[in-house]
């Protein structure tokens, strides 16, 4: 097997030191300088094992930094009124530096809004995203956070971490092993709070066994080897981890409470099952959810602590500065700069649009953000004072469309697994006219492949009939269905009209408009095609039921497609393309469940042994082996490369990078230091 | 003022000669009307409008300077062109201006520059983009540019660069018929129902308004949202469209029942309803020749207020994946491409429809005005 | 009368009840359920949820038993504990989130119904009488622009046109500093000057609606023998036209009075979203999206109360209205 290492990221200046020495991106800075962007791709790499071995190399004394931390003016006032304990014991003994682009100074508040409903992803992305270990901002490798240092051992079965001694929660109690055991313990593996454990926690079917070493010390042990284990802790999956502080939490837990205090407790809150009101205080078991935002002062080691919660009836929610951050700047100025936060809450677009366009929103890179409304932003930057920066987007395609290949109708099913058939499909697209009619001419035509940036990068994947040829669209297609009628539409075997609906959701403008484009196209070729715009849910629950000819969605896994391989073999119910083997993939006994043909089942096979490699590098050798499986498969079609996307910042505030990757598995902006962003 | 109407005494005014009197006595009902219909000059030129806007109908493709659903990736939102009717060298003609664009990176969007020095002839019947209209294959259209490769935007583009002119012109279709038949459908179920609530009163009545209750309380939304999903994905746009258009009605008709029968309760205790009973009238023609008419102001007046929400219900409907598709266009659709930030600020143009809508139901008001007053009872 | 109205109110117990059955089937018209939506939402994030998760979520919130079975947890649960459910959304009660929002709504309704009437009675019956007049077309044009116009899309213009020439912006019903005050007549004042704009837009295709109808129907009346016999018996204009006619032209419009309040609850729905109204509107559409069931169902619940209850009052003033109406 692989050699064994081990990470021994004693300190941050280690790590520093090994950035300068090893000139590797690894760095745990704040943001890169504005003007470089961090180069989104040159070396997708999380979890470079062979440069954090070096780390170990690198350790040595280095000097530390000035001892004494600074403060925020308003927390020193109450320091003065005795009301704090000083900075120093607050914060732990070895806070974590990161380095910011430009030293910032103190206050101000910093303005957003986000949607009503689910929306926990607006507070996840900004300050949520406090784990045991983090992307490193140019999402290539994984760095220290609240845990110092780990170690894995050789099969990839054993995850040791050392906790970061001395982080308190934001009200002053100490962030130890024992909260993470009643996380284990308490959520996870109570079978009322988590009736399935999450499947990033589980390695051959068994839920992984945590323990508890000593009270900065823990340690992860997998059945099987579970060589993303560490991957999955730095994405959101795993955002419930350090989120459960045990002794707020044990107030609304039901082992914790006595049977007429709960009952007492659900009365008064109209709670049916105590786990609503668990789920609703504290934290749901896969991390979603408001519950760390629905309590005023909730203890918590985000930056910002809530200040006003946010409810379903909030018109704003407010957080301030958590005067037991953890982190400090390079001169030991505790994190964060900004004061306040206030987000408002919207229920649509348009009002934020505006306000945004009024410079009253001072950082924002969801909700408004469409290419549509890009010129209104454009032309009002000057009045509302902002700029605007590029996203990155790192998903694999525009538009991934989607073919049922397990189509319930035997006829449909069998003509659309031909991959004769899906090419002349792809041949009959005019890709070119899609990018600049609906993208304004940003992409580049594309089948859903790993970006040419990032190490897994395919060629045939990407390219293969992406070029717009009637003759030979019609060649292929003449290959599967070559009958046709007086209106020179396509006949099935059995003599009907070849007829296929693609449903895309009409949130989705761009989508749509292209769905409709592609309609044109294929009925040009004598396609019977129909685009069918229509709510995302029922879109969803038509997928879900195994109902759909097509459906058209976003693609996933441009830069890492190991966390995310739906579009390249059917992984999971997002493979919206095989929704039945999908299922036999997860679950056999699923009613739904087929089992695959060989070749894709060859690819299920392939992903386990990705799954089980230990190293970083025979990941990317075994993932790529399956791209070129899924390139010779052809399993769905694509139209271009995402467009880029765009956000908005004040034109003071700084340490905002110019360019900013895109993607939920790195929840952007969190991994370039949304807490060292300030006001000039 | 001895009369509420003064064009009912106009009306009656030329009537009172001799010789067209006697004309009077023997013309039959729907000459009478005619005659006094052709008297109210906003009525009639509004019914003219009618007619014209049911020949657009009628003949949209042939209209339409270009495929309504044809997009074009160098005129993303165009700014519409104006005629003018002499070319640079003085020829007389119509003609546009070259429009010429690039694309901002940036603003992500395309710049027009409008180039003087070309001009694009226009012309009468051209033959471009093909149709099929009452089966025949045809590409013959009322007017555009000589060279039908070229693109012209008298009412500007959309967002995929479709051409609104041509929209307008096709959706015309859509919102001045189906629409329509679900107006007349609650109509006639409103006055109808209504009617023999408040005609007949009692249990029948009770039943007839707790039914009303109870089809008042059904939430629209989530019966839309369940239609969209129960309407057979092999219908054609229209067909779906036209199916919630006849649900719609079958909800919408509560409104005017509850008019109707509250005018029926306080009108039956009227002396000409207990003389016209005395006298031996069937309920029937007490209903309709006596009672009805008392009121018709209000009908028109409901039935016209009736239209626009009919013609702008797909605006509600598609948000919820209801509405029309792709290539079938109406005004609510066109309406429903306009309403976001993005248009209102940069292609205020894509409002145009709105006026459309305004036109044809101010012309149907109008007219159903002047019919009611050529009709009027009392004036006899 | 009173024995009408003792009768009326055991009529409406039935209509409730069935309203209430059908509103809770019809919330479940749509494929699917909160389980499915939940993970479409999560999936336009770009977060994925397992099958076996959203089984464990039906399972919670029991969406895997029988409607009837739901049904009657819920229906119970509201007659004799007041215990509405809980928003599977919110993690909320239902009542938690519900009257704040009803409230609110009330107040615009007042507001906007209010700003209806004294812009359209006088209108209204200006053009009756004076039909044909310049005045008139005028009007006539002004309120089918209206009533053709969607509001939402005048809204739109308005925040636009607002924010391009005077900078500002208009959103919700609060100034910041006063969204988490406590009440006080500062915030009172606060939300009166925030309420106007969305009453007047609210108000728009209503009192469009409002002249035309009160215009026909003064016009049906004032042909009526009577008005004129009153005119030769030398009554002052004015007295002729409102003693009788306008009175009796008011009956459409007290028939469908009682609608007023559930329409502007439901019909303002996409107003309300796009100009950011923290009303019942916009929860309510949300809930029917993400199909959170007991909040939607309570909702609808609510507005068919509502309904049937304004249809009773409207029955009542009709008969005050108008004494010739017996309702046998």
């Amino acid at each position: 097997m692989s050699r064994p290492f081990s990470y021994r990221l004693v300190s941050l200046l280690v790590l520093l030191a090994l950035t300068l020495g090893a000139c590797t991106t690894a760095t745990p800075t704040a943001a890169v300088e504005p003007t470089s962007p961090p180069a989104p791709t040159n070396t997708a790499k999380p979890a470079e094992p062979t440069a954090t071995a070096a780390a170990e190399a690198a350790e040595q004394p280095t000097e530390p930094p000035a001892p004494l931390y600074t403060e925020a003016p308003d927390l020193a006032e109450k320091v003065a009124a005795g009301e704090l304990p000083p900075v120093e014991e607050r914060l732990p003994a070895n806070p974590l530096v990161v380095e910011s682009a430009e030293v910032g100074k103190y206050g101000g508040v910093w303005r957003m809004g986000m949607r009503g409903g689910t929306d926990d992803a607006s507070f996840y992305r900004i300050l949520g995203y406090e784990t045991l270990v983090r992307w490193s901002p140019s999402w290539d490798t994984i760095i220290p956070s609240l845990a110092e240092s780990w170690e894995v051992s050789a099969d990839a079965t054993e995850y040791t971490f050392a906790l970061r001694k001395g982080v308190k929660w934001s009200d002053g109690v100490e962030f130890t092993a024992n909260d993470l055991l009643f996380w284990y313990e308490d959520v996870i593996m109570n079978p009322e709070l988590t009736r399935s454990v999450p499947g990033w926690l589980t390695s051959g079917g068994e839920t992984v066994k945590f323990e508890k070493i000593d009270d900065y010390t823990i340690k992860f042990t997998f059945a099987k080897p579970n060589g993303l284990f560490l991957q999955n802790l730095a994405s959101p999956d795993s955002r419930s981890v350090t989120n459960v502080p045990k002794h707020f939490a044990v107030q609304y837990h039901a082992t914790y409470l006595a049977a007429d205090k709960l009952a007492a407790m659900m009365e008064e809150g109209g709670y049916a099952a105590w786990t609503d009101m668990f789920v609703a205080k504290v934290v749901q078991a896969d991390g979603g959810g408001m519950g760390p935002y629905n309590v005023a002062g909730r203890p918590t080691l985000f930056a910002w602590m809530v200040e006003e919660p946010f409810s379903g009836n909030a018109t704003q929610v407010t957080l301030v500065r958590n005067p037991y951050y953890w982190k400090v700047d390079q001169n030991g100025q505790q994190y964060p700069y900004i004061d306040k936060m206030v987000f408002g809450v919207y229920q649509d677009v348009p009002s934020m649009l505006l306000k945004a366009a009024n410079g009253e929103i001072d950082f924002q890179m969801r909700h408004f953000n469409t290419l549509a409304n890009k010129a209104v932003l454009y032309d009002n930057m000057e009045k509302g004072d902002y700029r605007i920066f590029d996203l990155e987007q790192a998903g694999s395609n525009s538009n991934v469309v989607m073919l049922n290949l397990t189509h319930k109708d035997p006829v449909m099913r069998e003509i659309l697994q031909n991959k004769d058939f899906r090419v002349g499909l792809s041949y009959a697209i005019n890709r070119q006219d899609i990018i600049n009619t609906v993208y304004v001419t940003m992409g580049e035509a594309s089948q859903p492949a790993a970006l040419k940036s990032s190490v897994f990068y395919n060629e045939q994947l990407a390219k293969q009939f992406t070029e717009y040829d009637v003759a030979k669209a019609n060649e292929y297609l003449d290959k599967v269905l070559p009958d046709k009628n007086d209106e020179g539409f396509r006949l099935r075997p059995d003599g009907k009209v070849f007829t296929i609906v693609i449903e895309i959701a009409n949130a989705n403008i761009d989508q749509v408009d292209t769905g409709n484009m592609i309609a044109k196209y294929w009925k040009a070729v004598g396609i019977m095609a129909e685009a069918k715009s229509e709510d995302r849910s029922l879109m969803y629950e038509r997928k879900n039921n195994n109902d759909l000819d097509a459906m058209i969605w976003g693609g996933e896994g441009g830069f890492n497609p190991i966390l995310d391989p739906r579009n390249f073999f059917p992984n999971g119910n997002e493979s919206a393309y095989a929704v039945a083997w999908a299922a036999w993939y997860t679950n056999p006994a699923d009613p739904l469940a087929e089992e695959p043909p060989a070749e894709v089942k060859a690819m299920m096979d392939k992903y386990a042994e990705v799954k089980s490699a230990t190293t970083w590098d025979e990941q990317v050798a075994m993932m790529k082996e399956l791209l070129q499986m899924s390139a010779d498969y052809f399993p769905c079609l694509g139209i271009s490369t995402a467009a880029k996307g765009y956000g908005i910042a004040k034109n003071n505030m700084g340490n905002v990078p110019d360019v900013i990757i895109n993607s939920w598995s790195y929840p952007t902006p969190a991994p370039v230091n949304t807490f060292a962003f300030f006001y000039r | 003022m001895t009369s509420v109407d003064p064009q009912l005494a106009e009306t009656l005014e030329p009537l009172s000669a001799p010789e067209v009197e006697a004309k009077v006595f023997v013309a039959p009902q729907w000459k009478l009307v005619w005659w006094k219909f052709r008297k109210h000059k906003m009525a009639l030129i509004c019914g003219v409008i009618i007619i014209l806007i049911y020949l657009i109908a009628l003949f949209a493709d042939f209209l339409a300077p270009f495929d309504p659903s044809a997009t074009n990736s160098n005129f993303l939102y165009a700014p519409p062109q104006a005629l003018h009717l002499k070319d640079a060298q003085g020829n007389p003609g119509w003609y546009v201006y070259g429009l010429t664009s690039t694309v901002d990176p940036v603003a992500l969007r395309r710049e027009f520059v409008q180039d003087t020095t070309v001009d694009i002839p226009l012309k009468f019947f051209v033959k471009s983009w093909p149709y099929k209209f009452l089966g025949i294959k045809s590409d013959l259209h009322l007017f555009g540019p000589q060279d039908p490769t070229q693109s012209i935007y008298l009412l500007g583009a959309d967002r995929l660069g479709r051409d609104l002119l041509s929209r307008m012109i096709m959706g015309t279709r859509i919102s001045m018929s189906i629409g329509l038949v679900g107006v007349l459908l609650s109509l006639i179920l409103g006055i109808f129902l209504g009617g023999i609530s408040g005609y007949y009163g009692g249990a029948l009545d009770q039943f007839i308004q707790r039914m009303i209750d109870f089809l008042r309380s059904i939430p629209s939304i989530p019966l839309w949202m369940g239609l969209a999903a129960a309407m057979p994905l092999s219908w054609s746009p229209e067909t779906v469209y036209f199916a919630i258009t006849i649900i719609l009605s079958l909800i919408g008709w509560t409104s005017l029942a509850r008019v109707v029968r509250g005018r029926f309760l306080s009108l039956r205790e009227e002396d000409f309803v207990t003389a016209a009973r005395l006298e031996g009238a069937s309920n029937q023609r007490i209903i309709f020749y006596h009672m009805l008419p008392a009121f018709t102001s209000h009908i028109i007046a409901s039935v016209t207020l009736a239209i626009p929400s009919m013609i702008l219900s797909e605006t509600s409907l598609s948000f919820l994946g209801l509405g029309l598709r792709e290539p079938v266009v109406s005004w609510g659709v066109l309406l429903q491409d306009a309403q976001d930030i993005r248009s209102i600020a940069t292609a205020p143009w894509l409002l145009i429809p709105a006026l459309a809508v305004v036109v044809s139901v101010l012309a149907l008001n109008f007219l159903g005005d002047g019919l009611r007053d050529a009709a009027d009872p009392y004036a006899r | 009368m009173l024995s009408f109205i003792f009768r009326r109110i055991l009529a409406m117990i039935p209509t409730l009840f069935l309203a209430s059955i059908v509103a809770f089937v019809i919330i479940q018209l749509p494929p699917g359920d909160f389980a499915t939506s939940y993970m479409a939402n999560l999936a336009a994030m770009g977060d994925t949820v397992s099958q076996d998760t959203l089984e464990n979520l039906r399972e919670a919130y029991g969406l895997d038993q029988p409607v009837m079975i739901q049904y009657y947890k819920w229906i119970t649960g509201i007659i004799f504990r007041g215990d509405y459910g809980l928003s599977f959304e919110h993690r909320e009660p239902v009542s938690s989130l519900i009257w704040d929002r009803i409230w609110l709504t009330m107040w615009l309704s007042l507001v906007s119904v209010l700003l209806t009437w004294i812009i359209a009675f006088p209108i209204g019956i200006y053009s009756a009488v004076k039909q044909y007049s310049a005045g008139d077309y005028i009007f006539t044009l002004i309120g089918f622009i209206g009533v053709s116009v969607p509001a939402f899309l005048v809204a739109l213009v308005l925040m636009y046109l607002q924010f391009k020439y005077l900078g500002q912006t208009t959103s919700g019903l609060f100034s910041d500093e006063y969204i988490s005050a406590a009440w006080s007549w500062a915030r009172v004042k606060d939300l009166l000057a925030h309420l106007w704009l969305p009453a007047l837009i609210l108000g728009l295709s209503g009192t469009a609606e409002l002249i035309r109808i009160l215009r026909a129907n003064l016009l049906d009346e004032l042909r009526r023998p009577y008005v004129i016999t009153a005119r030769a018996k030398g009554l002052p204009e004015w007295k002729a036209i409102l003693k009788y006619p306008v009175r009796l032209a008011l009956n459409p419009f007290v028939s469908t009075l009682g609608w007023i309040l559930p329409g502007l609850i439901s019909g303002s729905i996409i107003l309300s979203q796009v100009m950011n109204l923290p009303t019942t509107g916009p929860l309510l559409l949300r809930s029917l999206q993400s199909q959170d069931m007991y909040l939607a169902g309570s909702m609808i619940l609510v507005l068919s109360v509502a309904t049937v209850l304004g249809t009773f009052v409207s029955d009542i003033l009709l008969a005050l209205l108008d004494p010739r109406i017996r309702y046998q």
